[in-house]
C-alpha cells in the first residue's frame, strides 16, 4: 500500500517535471521565434515523461524493496558520491598541471556519466555479493 | 557468521518463499541469510527467529 502511494506520488512529480519542460518549450516558442531552445525543451519534457513512465511501470511489477535492498541502494549511492569525488579531484589535478584541457561542459558530462555508472556498477556488485560488509 | 535457518526452515516445512513472506522480505534476502552472507538487522533476526519458533542465539552463530 505504501509502495503504491509512493509510486503514485512519483508519477505525479514526473508529470509535473516533464510537463514544465514541455510548457517552458511552448512558451519559449510563442514568446520568441521557434528555434533550437524550444525544441530541446519540448523533446526533453516528452523524453522525461516517456522514460519515467516506463521505469515506474516496471517498478510497479517488482516486489516491494526490503531492508537489504534499502541498505544496498544506500551503500551504492555512497560509493557513487565517493568515487565521483575522487574523479573530480583527479580532474582538478589534471587541470592544475595542464595535462589535458577540459571545457566545463565536458567536466559536467564526465561527472554526470560517472555518477550514474558507478552507482549502477556498485549496485550490481553489492547485489551479487549479498551485503555491504 | 553461520546460520541454522535452513535446518529450522526444513523442520517447519517452510520454503524460502514462505519464510520470506512471513517476515516481509524478498526471497533473495533469505538466500543470503542462509548462506551467512548477509548481516540482518535486529528486527529481521527477531522476526526470523519468531517465524521459526526459535531464538536469535540458536539461529545465528558468530565465529
Amino acid at each position: 500500500m505504501a509502495k503504491m502511494k509512493n509510486l503514485k506520488l512519483r508519477f505525479i512529480m514526473l508529470y509535473i517535471f516533464g510537463g514544465l519542460f514541455v510548457l517552458g518549450g511552448i512558451l519559449t516558442s510563442i514568446s520568441s521565434s521557434p528555434g533550437e531552445k524550444s525544441t530541446y525543451m519540448i523533446s526533453t519534457g516528452i523524453a522525461i515523461i516517456i522514460v519515467g513512465t516506463l521505469a515506474l511501470r516496471r517498478r510497479m511489477k517488482l516486489p516491494e524493496p526490503d531492508e537489504r535492498d534499502i541498505k544496498l541502494n544506500r551503500a551504492s549511492l555512497s560509493y557513487s558520491w565517493f568515487f565521483t569525488y575522487l574523479i573530480v579531484a583527479v580532474l582538478v589535478l589534471v587541470d592544475y598541471f595542464k595535462l589535458i584541457f577540459f571545457t566545463a561542459q565536458q567536466v559536467l558530462g564526465i561527472v554526470f556519466f560517472s555518477m550514474i555508472m558507478i552507482q549502477l556498477i556498485s549496485k550490481m556488485y553489492l547485489y551479487k555479493k549479498g551485503d555491504v560488509n | 557468521m553461520k546460520t541454522r535457518i535452513k535446518e529450522f526452515r526444513a523442520k517447519h516445512n517452510l520454503t524460502q518463499e514462505d519464510l520470506a513472506k512471513k517476515v516481509g522480505v524478498r526471497r533473495e534476502t533469505i538466500v543470503f541469510l542462509e548462506k551467512g552472507k548477509y548481516n540482518p538487522s535486529l528486527k529481521l533476526a527477531h522476526d526470523v527467529a519468531l517465524a521459526l519458533k526459535s531464538t536469535i542465539e540458536e539461529l545465528f552463530i558468530f565465529d
